[in-house]
């Protein structure tokens, strides 16, 4: 029986971290009550330094991650996250990235649903480590373009986006030819910037990807809140004694801020088109970003069901849930975040609809929350 | 922003529309394909050409079938994605997680399910005809036990294969279950064959058998069963594996390699213990000799054999009394004193040249006017590598009349025969207007209409056609995943249509590329394996009805060519293989993109071109086998155990899908022109050694890319700052 309960004042939390290294994290996770953890493959991104032939014909392999997301109450943000970071030494320079994305409005479950509670005492303030002010990046885009995305954005001056695999659609699942050309895998790349560069990455990124031109995707920026963003950016040959983060970073603190980086060319930034010009990006303010988490097994009738109700367009990413009470020889379970960017008019309707098709199909665990969109960009038919 | 199609059926798309999507879509995969083909295309025939200075023949023919491969290889690439792959997948995911038919539990199931896919794999996709062929020179009488596996034994040599097969696949999901590495797997698969390998270079009756062995492990898995298997492995773990990179999917081709050689080996040292191969005791006593008569019978080439027939002569020549030797079961088995080349008689010796005379396509010159015979050296030089004794010259005469002909043209139209006359002055290599082409009833559209059919062919014969291989392969494989996924399992995939839409691709696409395989690659394959030798001697070039072409550099200098030529060859030809693709992006897919599929490919290319060169260089050199094969297999044992996991998963599995139906025919084929040249007995070996090299490459690369694992710098550092803060 599915009953929605609502609640509010919650948090989508993100850690990226390099592969094999998430478990400490899980368990400090665990100990501070999440119990649907989320865990994504994904790769990271990096400048390939002093390139040539050998690298195109041999491209060496991008750094292996690993993506988790729970959902936290505010009330216990500050624990969870501390405990992260200092479980997986993530104030380190190069050693990932954990971020916090306010949801919206209230969260709608099912009584099931395992969403970490905000009962319990009030936890520890959050330390100054996690700096605030920051937006999230998130594309959804066609196979191959997600790393040209993410060179323009390194050359942009941030930190290696995360890329993921999903799948996506709108228009394409109604026409039976289109399905069959084309097949539904998108990558996602998350890009966590600070406020002020978030303009520039988002126009340099949009541009890589010529995201205004038809069926190249969509893109948009979600405000952070809290988030400590220390993933690797450049190649480093092994052997070196500090990667190049470290000696970044080390000067970082020498020099009291991050302003000093300016002055140094990023690598490879003369072969940029200087000429390109910067898509016409019509504003699309006011979207909201509509998430919801089930079994992977029902995300077929879910993402219908949001097409259905109206959007044009909808997205699914995969992940293995992390219950800290499963039993270790009990099958992984896979579940899926479906996610669909709709005007605040549209919300209601598709929120509805998917939680008609939630008690209708008797799917015992979902959970639905949104984030808001501060600027999106896609092709528009004028 | 509001979706204009708020309707399920969707927009209408009027025809000119859909071929709107359809056409510039069909043309980026074909694109996509003409890029991995065009390299080995243009390399064999400007090698043809530039190189050797010889034409292409059947040109035309070739052409044609090139073209059919590369659609035919978009077509069953399509196929792989939409169709086997996901079905793969789905059927994968689903095994760990329901019972079969509701009762038994998930992990006998698998297992189950996996020797039977195993199993059958193999039967749906033979490999044995490519062993035969590699075999087809064997001598009964040279290599017993070898020659039994391939022909009399050639079903249960099968069904051995096919039962190895079938325990990988069991054994590769047991280890997705279980959580184990593949290294151990590894270290004692190579330890256990590397002391078998010595111990069967060590017997003279079970050394020729060495060759087959390792060279079935080779050509196993097959472009259709490769991708399956996969998409099962990856289906599995997603389920199954408790993280960590140790249970990526992979490993199971790997198994599926390394099991048949063991299969047949220890069929042969059964065969052997049980003494049941052709010479000995226990061998059935009535096929014995008929055994060798067969093999020579089939030796003759059939044009020569129907002009027997034609005018009531025995085939072979014989006599009554020398068939009543091995005829009936009652008489004193001999063979006659006629094939043993010890014979010292006149009249043995004559039979013996006007035989062989035959098997060269010369028609004995009867009565009309008088022949020299060759003398014994001259003619086993002759029998060896077509070259004419020095004092002989070729001239072609009219059938009847007597008259000398010269022009080409003229001696194909009128059928002429040939005639070998000793004369005065010498001059080994005839006038280049005296070379001929084939039989003068073989025209381009003649020879293309006869392997047309062959390559249609539809009912069971040894050779499948392309048609009945393509349905043979995939039609009851995809209907026991079917059944198995939805009478079994009772899970429905999410979209039916692509499925069927890509299984029928697929099947259109292997049929075609079957077909353009044997009209395209397969006769160009032959020509350049047959001329590559005129690198290092002379020869008579390939469907060249006489005449010798001068070597471009004599002797070992030479054979350095062919071994480069080799090395290119199995680079180019490995790109444009599609079960690599396949692994290639699947290893693409499951590492998010990380390792990119053109580092797998380029890397396990380069290792092929390494194998084919050196295999080319055993048959040239006429090296032991296991000379080259031992060392590097022993020296992987250690480079396995310091790499990670999933590289030595990627890099094991790319010895299994190298070796497909592109490589073959082009790789085979030297093989065997180059073998026959210089005496060897058999074309076995190379395959082998093709699938050692990848596997050094790719786990070589995999250590010089991966850096030391981020977290044990961590840790370092961790308890460094432990300790200065205490």
């Amino acid at each position: 029986m599915s009953e929605f309960k609502t609640t509010t004042d919650y948090s989508l939390v993100s850690i990226i971290l390099p592969k094999l290294t998430g478990e400490p994290v899980v368990e400090s996770l665990s100990k501070n009550g999440a119990r649907h953890i989320i865990q994504s493959t994904s790769r990271g991104s990096m400048l390939n330094e002093g390139g040539g032939f050998l690298s195109k014909m041999f491209p060496p392999p991008a750094p292996e991650q690993e993506l988790f997301q729970l959902l936290v109450p505010s009330a216990k943000l500050g624990d969870v996250m501390q405990g992260a970071v200092d479980a997986g030494y993530l104030n380190r320079a190069g050693s990932g990235a954990i971020f916090a994305m306010p949801c919206k409005g209230e969260i709608h479950h099912t009584d099931a649903f395992p969403i970490l509670s905000a009962n319990g005492d009030g936890g520890v303030a959050m330390g100054d480590t996690l700096a605030a002010d920051m937006e999230a990046i998130i594309c959804i885009v066609e196979l191959g373009t997600a790393d040209e995305m993410a060179s323009a954005a390194l050359k942009a001056g941030t930190s290696g986006p995360t890329i993921t695999f999903g799948e996506g659609g709108g228009v394409r699942d109604k026409i039976r030819l289109l399905r069959l050309t084309k097949g539904p895998e998108k990558e996602i790349v998350i890009a966590v910037v600070e406020k002020g560069e978030a303009d520039k990455v988002f126009a340099e990124m949009a541009r890589a990807a010529k995201i205004t031109e038809p069926g190249k995707g969509f893109m948009y920026t979600t405000p952070v809140n809290r988030g400590l963003i220390n993933i690797s950016s450049s190649f480093s040959a092994g052997g070196a004694g500090a990667s190049l983060d470290q000696i970044v970073s080390t000067i970082d603190e020498l020099k009291g801020g991050k302003d000093w980086r300016s002055n140094v060319p990023a690598a490879g930034n003369d072969k940029s088109k200087g000429g390109g010009k910067t898509p016409l990006l019509t504003d699309l303010t006011e979207l909201v970003g509509l998430f919801c988490l089930v079994h992977r097994d029902h995300y077929p009738a879910i993402y219908d069901a949001i097409l259905h109700a109206g959007a044009s367009g909808v997205s699914v990413v995969f992940g293995t849930l992390r219950d800290p009470n499963a039993s270790p020889e009990a099958a992984n379970e896979e579940w899926a975040s479906v996610q669909t960017s709709v005007a605040p008019s549209q919300l209601e309707k598709v929120r509805n609809a998917i939680q008609d098709t939630i008690k209708r199909d008797g799917i015992e665990s979902a959970c639905l929350f949104s984030h808001s969109i501060n600027k999106a960009a896609t092709y528009i038919p004028s | 922003m509001a979706a204009q199609e708020n309707n399920v059926g969707g927009p209408k798309l009027t025809f000119k529309q859909q071929m709107g999507i359809l056409l510039p879509f069909a043309w980026d995969r074909i694109l996509e394909q003409i890029k991995c083909v065009w390299f080995v295309l243009a390399y064999l025939m400007l090698f043809q050409i530039l190189v050797l200075g010889l034409g292409i023949v059947y040109s035309l023919m070739i052409a044609v079938g090139i073209a059919i491969t590369i659609v035919g290889l978009a077509f069953f690439m399509e196929g792989l994605r939409l169709g086997l792959m996901p079905l793969g997948e789905i059927l994968g995911s689903t095994l760990p997680r329901k019972k079969l038919f509701g009762v038994i539990p998930c992990l006998p199931a698998s297992l189950a399910f996996g020797f039977i896919l195993g199993a059958f794999a193999t039967f749906a996709e033979p490999a044995i005809a490519v062993l035969q062929a590699a075999g087809s020179s064997v001598r009964p009488d040279q290599a017993p036990l070898l020659y039994t596996l391939l022909n009399d034994y050639s079903q249960t040599l099968v069904n051995c294969v096919g039962a190895g097969v079938g325990v990988a696949v069991l054994l590769g999901v047991l280890r997705f279950y279980k959580g184990w590495s593949l290294k151990p797997f590894i270290v004692v698969g190579v330890v256990v064959l590397s002391s078998f390998t010595i111990y069967f270079q060590s017997d003279e009756i079970l050394k020729p058998v060495l060759g087959l062995a390792w060279d079935c492990g080779a050509v196993t898995t097959g472009p259709v069963t490769v991708p399956l298997v996969l998409a099962l492995g990856i289906g599995v773990c997603r389920i199954v594996s408790t993280g960590g990179s140790s249970n990526t999917g992979f490993g199971v081709v790997t198994l599926a390699s390394v099991f048949p050689i063991l299969a047949v080996m220890l069929l042969s040292l059964y065969l052997k213990n049980k003494d049941d191969y052709y010479g000995t005791a226990s061998f059935d006593e009535t096929k014995g000799n008929a055994v060798l008569v067969q093999y020579i019978i089939d030796q003759k080439k059939d044009a020569v054999k129907d002009t027997y027939d034609e005018e009531g002569k025995d085939p072979l020549g014989l006599t009554e009394a020398d068939y009543k030797g091995f005829k009936g079961k009652d008489e004193p088995k001999t063979v006659p004193a006629a094939f043993t080349e010890k014979t010292e008689n006149e009249a043995g010796l004559k039979k013996i040249q006007e035989f062989i005379a035959d098997l060269k396509g010369l028609q004995p010159a009867g009565n009309d006017a008088p022949v020299e015979n060759f003398t014994p050296e001259e003619l086993k030089q002759f029998e060896l590598d077509g070259s004419l004794p020095e004092n002989y010259e070729i001239t072609f005469t009219k059938p009847g009349e007597g008259v000398a002909v010269t022009s080409a043209e003229s001696i194909i139209l009128s059928g002429a025969k040939m005639k070998v006359i000793k004369r005065g002055d010498p001059s080994p290599v005839p006038p280049s207007s005296a070379w001929q082409f084939s039989k003068g009833q073989n025209t381009v559209a003649g020879d293309m209409k006869a392997r047309f059919s062959t390559g249609f062919k539809f009912f069971p014969v040894d050779a499948r056609g392309a048609l009945e291989g393509a349905l043979w392969a995939i039609i009851p494989l995809s209907v026991i995943l079917l059944l198995f996924l939805m009478v079994g399992l009772g899970q429905k995939p999410k979209y039916m249509d692509e499925l069927v839409v890509g299984i029928m691709c697929a099947m259109v696409g292997m049929t075609l590329f079957g077909l353009g395989i044997s009209i395209g690659l397969t006769p160009l394959g032959e020509q350049l394996g047959a001329n590559i030798v005129t690198a290092f001697q002379g020869i008579k070039p390939w469907e060249f009805e006489s005449g010798i072409k001068a070597p471009l550099i004599d002797g070992d200098a030479g054979k350095i060519i062919a071994i480069i030529f080799a090395f290119i060859l199995g680079y180019g030809a490995t790109l444009a293989e599609p079960a690599l693709n396949a692994l290639g992006a699947t290893v693409e897919k499951i590492t998010v993109g990380a390792f990119k599929k053109s580092l797998l490919m380029q890397t396990v290319a380069l290792g092929v071109g390494l194998g084919i060169g050196t295999g080319v260089a055993k048959i040239a050199f006429g090296l032991e086998l296991w000379h080259l094969l031992i060392p590097p297999y022993l020296l992987l044992i250690p480079i396995t155990l310091i790499s990670s996991e999933d590289f030595v998963n990627f890099g094991w599995d790319s010895a299994g899908v190298t070796t497909g139906p592109i490589t073959v025919p082009l790789v085979l084929a030297m093989g065997l022109g180059i073998g026959a040249k210089t005496g060897a007995i058999d074309g076995f070996g190379v395959l082998a050694l093709a699938s050692v090299g990848p596997i050094m490459t790719v786990l070589i690369v995999g250590l010089i890319v991966k850096k030391k694992p981020k977290k044990a710098e961590e840790e370092e550092d961790a308890t460094q700052t432990q300790a200065e803060a205490a």
